[in-house]
């Protein structure tokens, strides 16, 4: 029987899983034969996949430093988990962002689970793939071309088209917090979801209005305006011939810049010389030729976002005449150099033009020294992406940019994020789901809600099929008019998909059946279906809470996971869990005489008796309960006050009788 | 006939509240009636017929060349269609020299006219042939060309109805509603808040539909293509009837709908693949072609759009059709008329041929013949408006789609059967979405009624109520302008406005001086008023800019007019005396907002007289309460402002408000009236914009008139024990007013250094010298730096003729340079004495007295 690693299914999880609170990929894989060769029992093995993957020694693995990977291959480690790390480095080594990796037997013999970060899950793939073609080729002595498949993959990173101010922008993202993703194949990113979104694409956010745009791009009409408001500015003409050339220069009387298209500028010292002029002017190329006066020795450029100097280089220009600057001069940072006066200009330059991100490119002799106490103009606004480009080489700029251009859009720490109200378990989700909709909606704001059977926004359904989960929970949070958002995710579809959102403010978990198993998956035990459900409470935010099923044992082990608060709810107070969750002044919802109890510790805010019938019956159907004192626990923790809690209760009784 | 300085005035000025267009024509002694040149008026009246009459009938005034001329450039502009009215012709002093003044809707057009007018006048005059017709289209091309377009027109109508002032900020469609930091700007169909993001995703079509169906909101299925076997494939996998568009693209260009066959859409991705590199083939839905706009989130216009097309009549060939069509007037050639003509290209041929048509075929009667697969109205295609007729859900999930890619003025381009019914119940779509729609289709349908959408794009930039409007403050007059404006203005920046100022030593912004020099021009005015910091405008109003070129700014909230007095500058541009000076000044009296206030000084008379021109409130300023004109607007219960007990009191009805001079250091005291007279007129503007009566008082406390707020405008400076004032004044009363302020400081021995400038009348030199003769002991002659058209020597010489008479003056020196004059002056001074320097060059000159001031007073700390 041939030694071979099998990969029998690929599961894609896009948001927090059961492994970790990143998007991987799930692999299944038969390793078969080689359940019986650990890695110190082929020979040559080690060495040879040590010379495919030299960077192999940096990996640490359980040792905690580097070279621990190395020190289990030689006791003696099996091919899944060899198939983790080489993936991994592959990944590495093409640049892919992502460093997550998990190797664990199932309960089938030489059948392991391989999960790996997966910023792009094409890319992953195709990462998974090679690294088993790899792991054999070392098993098996064959040459295997490990800088073709690294070339592969990075080629096909380069294809997803992000530049890296994208990856930037997602990378400040998540340090602030904001959610972030991508829309469509190009560099449009959605920022928050729902009504608080903003889109933002490089520099041009929603605030970035087109007019500003265009008079920007038009240097006469940008200076008319700037000029007419006092502001310093560089004069220039177009030349469309060496004699339009000539004159401008003559004009100008002292030392001029000729500059075209995206030529190096050139300066010319003496402006009455028609032989330098003429040369230079061929050696601009084709684009139209401006001329300007050389007012003063050094051109900055000022990055304004909101009014704020951001970043600011200097671009020293060159002395001679028709000496080209080198072209690696580093871009000098000085930032911390501008003048005030330096940083109104520019602050008003933009607010003239009407641009909230703008570039201001100037000139003067000192930049730490008032404008108005020396030569100094400005040469024209553009916007922030070719300035992004030129500071890339500084590691501190990119960063710091990002992360301005997302304080402005999103100010005091806002994160654009919405009310999220996730819901998981064995059963009663969808009827907790509908009632909770029902009565979030009598807050005034518009609901979202993502359930199996569609999206509905209030009461209507939106129309069109999605697949699965995770992509009706994109949709909805895509949808412009949703100011809370609830999001029916069941077991499986946390296990096969990943949660369709990174945080959430409320996470309801109404029980498990410790008895589910979904074999494609590898789960087939108790302790794996918690692992599952535990991500619902895993990801509420430490300004949300938990809302749990006191009731379940499984789902009260949950408890202490919680980074925010939670609220145990159950259909009698004296239920233990509630009695232990109140002692310690946490809150609970339960049902004491047909009356729903908001609890808080020692404090009790007892609802009315229901008058229509068919509520109170409501509370008599044990299933009814758990529905009711789930919905109403994840509402008051939204803050829906109790009156209408009860309100709404009353009202859509009738329904919940409909879902039975 | 000679036609020179013309001059172009842009705002509202003393001829009228349009631009006009403003000339001066010198006619030789026979072209002073044209009554004199036998057949003139025949030839001229065979040449322009439309030039109607010259003259009322029954007045037997000369008609002169000049009035004809004048005639002649206002009716070729209104008969090439320019709104036009008003034009006029006045005599100068000089016998054969006119003022001709005639409005204009767009200045190029207006110059034009007037040479097509004395190219006019020359054929008449010499018998040669004049092409009226030529003159009339170009006139009109050429207005076309320059004027805002229909969609951008019916924007700024609306905003004009809505009394918000307007500025175009280019040539083309570019323009700024609203003042300082209240502007808002569009551009034709866009507004300042549409983002760059929200357009670039419109023009992508694939991402706007995968977004809008990811919204839930009805799109026709299908996807992108790479080559023409692909389209094929795509529409075989649609199944059914196609439509293959490029996917970045606009107004219809390469789009081809409703095709079924290969080779149709082999064409087709041919016909796409040019407009763009990225081609999409989708489901075709039946129906009509539709058109929502949203404004803001509402529906304010729906119209079905047809292609082009001709009726077949059985007798004309297509050719012919087509020029029918074409022939109607609202059918031009772009997007300056509400329909364009329809093009006969290859596409039309195609669409015929498709048919079974060319060109030359003669269609049955009541035959449709379609000459394009699109309806765009810019390839010839008319609408029908069908706003009552939008079904609500309709409506709602075009809101949707405009809201989902983010666009505030958005046209929603779907295809269904009918409007009167949601897209769900009809297999309905949405295929695209378009930033700055075109309007013309909403404002002039083919067919159906005109929809307001100017009015609901403005709506979006100025709620119910705004006017985009910041308080405008003019102020004109003689003497006191500058310190009246910068007094004005530091008590609207005690209000914790940011204020924006034109004085004649520059522009100032929240106090920063943006621009040197004299400022107080319409130039000077416009930037004020565009700029995004401004959140109050005082503006210095100068004769010279109103002469030139009218008023900055259409309406003022208040307009000051400090006084007239014996006038000033006399002599120059026509203005020969105090009454043409007034009719100058009075303009901006005359441009009064009617809710707003003039403030004039009761105790000129010609000020005062400006009254009656002013559409809104006045409010009378003078020291004498007892005038007649106060008393009469007192008794009125109108406001006014007076100083009575050592105190400027503002009156209203029975309601006092004393501000004690005591407490205005600008005064000091009240003994510098002419301070007094400007606290009083400054006061009364502050009164006019509501200005709290406590923050008034705490601004008057702390303005202090200094080298520095207020340079050449009295600054008083400590010599070595002796009084020194420096002061720009220049005119009989403005020296009047030193002398008085002077008079009232105690003072041993009395000096003046004086140049004055040339610029004016020999009398009113002379009168300057006349005044200070009796008040001064020892005087300084300096020749000034700008003799101003005057010969060497000659302005020393006026001035020592006026001090022949003089009462009190006993030394007299004539010095070169004004330096030197200053420190002759300084030498001579003893403690206790006081010495007036009228300055000149006023920047250097106070920067050398305040250095050798400085340095007087540093050797008294040394020692």
């Amino acid at each position: 029987m041939a030694k071979h690693i099998e990969i029998i299914r690929i599961t894609p999880l896009r948001g927090p899983n059961r492994w970790t609170y990143r998007p991987v990929l799930e692999a299944v894989v038969d390793i078969g034969e080689l359940e019986d060769y650990p890695s110190n029992t082929l020979d040559g093995f080690v060495g040879r996949l040590s010379a495919y993957l030299p960077s192999l020694s940096e990996h640490r693995c359980s040792y905690g430093e580097p070279g621990g990977f190395l020190r289990r291959l030689d006791e003696g480690t099996w091919s899944g988990h060899i198939l983790e790390h080489v993936t991994l480095e592959l990944q590495n080594l093409a640049g892919i962002p992502g460093g997550f990796g998990r190797a664990r037997e199932t309960s089938k013999h030489a059948v392991y689970t391989v999960v790996i970060s997966a910023f792009d899950e094409h890319l992953t793939e195709i990462a998974l793939l090679s690294a088993r073609d790899l792991v054999m080729a070392a098993i098996e002595d064959r040459p295997f071309e490990v800088a073709a498949a690294i070339e592969n993959l990075k080629t096909r990173r380069d294809a997803l088209g992000l530049s890296p101010i994208t990856l930037g922008l997602i990378a400040a993202a998540e340090q602030r917090g904001i959610p972030c993703r991508r829309l469509g194949a190009g560099e449009l990113l959605q920022l928050g979801h729902g009504a608080n979104q903003q889109c933002l694409r490089l520099t041009d956010t929603e605030r970035t209005s087109a007019i500003a745009d265009g008079i920007a791009r038009d240097r006469e009409l940008c200076h008319e305006l700037l000029g007419s408001c006092g502001l310093p500015l560089v004069k220039f003409t177009r030349a469309a011939s060496v004699d339009a050339a000539c004159r401008a220069a003559a004009d100008y009387g002292d030392a001029v810049v000729m500059k075209a298209g995206t030529a190096v500028p050139q300066i010319v010292v003496d402006p009455g010389d028609r032989g330098v002029i003429e040369r230079v002017f061929n050696a601009l190329g084709d684009d139209e030729t401006v001329i300007e006066p050389f007012l003063a020795a050094h051109e900055y450029r000022l990055l304004m976002v909101g009014g704020k100097l951001i970043w600011a280089i200097e671009e020293p220009r060159g002395v001679a005449p028709a000496r080209p600057r080198p072209s690696s001069a580093a871009t000098l940072e000085v930032t911390d150099r501008v003048h005030p006066s330096f940083v109104q200009v520019a602050a008003l330059a933009a607010r003239v033009v009407g641009l909230n991100i703008a570039v201001v490119a100037c000139v003067a002799e000192h930049i730490d020294r008032p404008v108005t106490e020396q030569a100094a103009g400005i040469i024209d606004l553009t916007s922030g992406a070719s300035f992004l480009s030129a500071v890339m080489p500084s590691p501190e700029a990119l960063p710091r940019i990002c992360d301005a251009i997302l304080g402005h859009l999103f100010p005091l720490g806002t994160t654009g994020r919405l009310p999220l109200v996730g819901i998981t378990g064995a059963s009663d989700t969808s009827a907790t789901a509908a009632l909770l909709g029902r009565l979030l909606q009598l807050s005034g704001k518009r609901v979202g809600r993502a359930a199996p059977d569609g999206i509905y926004v209030d009461q209507r359904r939106l129309p069109g099929r999605t697949k699965t989960v995770w992509e009706a929970t994109q949709r909805l949070l895509a949808n412009r008019w949703v100011e809370i958002a609830v999001v029916e995710n069941g077991t499986g579809a946390i296990a096969g998909e990943g949660l369709g959102y990174d945080r959430c403010a409320v996470g309801v978990v109404t029980n498990m059946d410790p008895n589910a198993t979904f074999p494609q998956l590898a789960i087939d035990n108790p302790d794996q279906v918690y692992a599952v459900l535990r991500t619902q409470v895993d990801v509420v935010l430490p300004t949300g809470i938990a809302v749990l099923n006191g009731v379940d044992p499984w789902v009260m082990r949950m408890l202490p996971l919680c980074d925010g608060e939670v609220i145990v709810y159950a259909a009698l107070g004296y239920t233990a869990a509630v009695i232990e969750h109140r002692a310690r002044g946490g809150r609970a919802v339960f049902v004491r005489a047909g009356r729903l109890v908001l609890a808080r510790g020692a404090e009790e805010m007892v609802l009315p008796e229901f008058t229509r019938a068919d509520a109170a019956s409501n509370f008599n159907r044990n299933g009814d309960v758990q529905t009711i004192t789930a919905a109403a626990a994840a509402a008051w923790a939204l803050e829906l006050p109790a009156e209408l809690i009860h309100a709404g209760l009353e009202t859509y009784a009738g329904e919940l009788a409909a879902t039975r | 006939m000679e036609v020179d300085r013309i001059r172009a005035l842009r705002g509202p000025n003393l001829w009228c509240r349009h631009t006009a267009l403003e000339a001066v024509v010198t006619c030789r002694a026979a072209e002073i009636s044209i009554a004199n040149s036998a057949g003139f008026e025949d030839r001229l009246r065979a040449r322009f017929p439309e030039i109607d009459v010259l003259q009322p009938t029954g007045q037997g005034t000369p008609v002169s060349l000049a009035q004809v001329l004048e005639l002649a450039t206002l009716r070729l502009q209104a008969y090439a269609g320019c709104p036009v009215t008003f034009s006029r012709c006045s005599p100068t002093l000089e016998p054969g020299t006119f003022q001709i003044v005639v409005e204009y809707s767009e200045e190029v057009v207006g110059r034009l006219a007037l040479e097509l007018a004395q190219t006019l006048c020359a054929a008449a005059a010499n018998d040669t042939p004049f092409d009226l017709h030529a003159a009339l289209t170009q006139l009109r091309e050429l207005d076309e060309d320059v004027r805002l377009g229909p969609s951008t027109g019916a924007i700024v109508n609306a905003g004009v109805a809505r009394g918000i002032p307007y500025r175009r900020l280019t040539e083309g469609s570019l323009v700024q509603f609203g003042w300082g930091s209240r502007q808002r700007r569009i551009q034709a169909a866009d507004t300042d808040r549409t983002s760059v993001i929200a357009e670039t995703l419109a023009q992508d079509k694939e991402l706007t539909k995968s977004i809008l169906a990811t919204a839930g909101i009805p799109v026709p299925g299908g996807r992108p293509v790479i080559s023409a076997e692909d389209a094929v494939a795509a529409a075989q996998e649609i199944g059914g009837r196609v439509v293959v568009k490029p996917r970045f693209g606009n107004q219809g260009k390469g789009v081809t709908v409703n095709i079924e066959t290969p080779e149709q859409i082999t064409a087709a991705y041919a016909s796409a693949r040019e407009g763009s590199d990225e081609v999409l083939v989708e489901r075709f839905i039946p129906g009509h072609d539709y058109r929502v706009l949203v404004i803001g989130n509402a529906v304010v216009a729906a119209a079905r759009r047809e292609p082009p097309h001709v009726n077949g009549d059985g007798v004309h060939n297509v050719r012919e059709l087509i020029d029918e069509v074409n022939s109607d007037p609202r059918r031009g050639s772009g997007h300056a008329t509400s329909l364009t003509k329809i093009k006969l290209d290859e596409i039309a041929r195609a669409s015929l041929a498709d048919q079974g048509y060319d060109i030359d075929s003669i269609p049955p009667r009541g035959a449709r013949v379609i000459l394009r697969n699109n309806s765009n109205l810019s390839t010839g295609g008319t609408a029908t408006d069908v706003t009552d007729d939008v079904h609500p859900e309709l409506a709602a999930r075009a809101i949707e789609a405009a809201q989902t890619i983010g666009l505030d003025v958005c046209g929603v381009d779907m295809v269904c059967e009918s409007v009167l019914k949601p897209l769900e119940e009809q297999s309905g779509g949405i295929v695209e979405v378009n930033a700055a729609p075109g309007l013309r289709m909403h404002l002039a349908p083919a067919f159906g009624k005109s929809r307001p959408v100017g009015e609901a794009i403005i709506s979006t930039l100025f709620g119910p109520g705004e006017d985009g409007r910041i308080p405008v403050v003019a102020v004109t007059g003689t003497n006191g302008k500058t310190t009246t404006v910068r007094l004005i203005a530091h008590l609207l920046t005690g209000c914790g406005l940011r204020v924006g100022m034109t004085t004649t030593d520059g522009v100032y912004v929240a106090d920063q001086r943006i621009d040197t020099g004299d400022c107080s021009g319409p130039r000077s005015a416009r930037s004020v008023l565009s700029h995004p910091d401004v959140d109050a405008a005082v503006l210095e109003t100068a004769r010279g800019g109103l002469l030139r070129e009218g008023l900055g700014f259409d309406r003022c909230r208040v307009a000051v007019v400090t006084n007239i007095g014996k006038g000033d500058h006399l002599g120059l541009n026509f203005i020969t005396n105090v009454d043409d000076l007034a009719i100058l000044k009075r303009v901006i009296v005359q441009n009064v907002a009617p809710d707003g206030y003039a403030v004039l000084n009761a105790a000129d008379p010609i000020t005062a007289g400006m009254a009656a021109g002013c559409p809104g409130a006045v409010i009378f300023f003078a020291a004498d309460r007892t005038l007649p004109l106060m008393a009469t607007h007192q008794a009125r219960g109108r406001r006014l402002v007076f100083v009575e007990n050592d105190a400027v009191v503002a009156m209203e009805g029975g309601v006092e408000h004393r501000l004690p001079l005591a407490r205005i250091p600008l005064t000091r005291r009240g003994a510098l009236g002419f301070q007094v007279e400007n606290v009083m007129a400054a006061v009364a503007a502050a009164w006019a914009l509501e200005i709290d009566w406590q923050l008034i008082a705490a601004g008057l406390s702390s303005f202090n008139s200094d080298v520095a707020t207020a340079p050449g405008r009295f600054n008083v400076f400590d010599y070595r024990g002796a009084t020194l004032i420096a002061d720009y004044g220049h005119n009989p009363d403005a020296i009047g007013a030193l002398v008085k302020a002077v008079e009232a400081l105690p003072a041993r021995r009395r000096t003046v250094v004086i140049s004055g400038a040339g610029d004016r009348r020999d009398e009113d030199i002379l009168g300057q010298s006349v005044i200070l003769g009796d008040a001064f002991d020892h005087v300084i002659l300096y020749e000034d730096q700008c003799q101003r058209g005057r010969a060497a020597g000659e302005v020393i010489k006026l001035l020592r003729d006026g001090l022949a008479g003089a009462k009190r003056t006993r030394h007299i020196e004539e010095i070169k340079g004004e330096f030197r004059a200053i420190d002759t002056a300084l030498a001579a001074l003893k403690p206790g004495d006081l010495c007036l320097i009228l300055i000149d060059q006023v920047e250097e000159a106070l920067a050398h007295l305040t250095a050798q001031v400085a340095s007087a007073n540093s050797d008294v700390i040394a020692h």
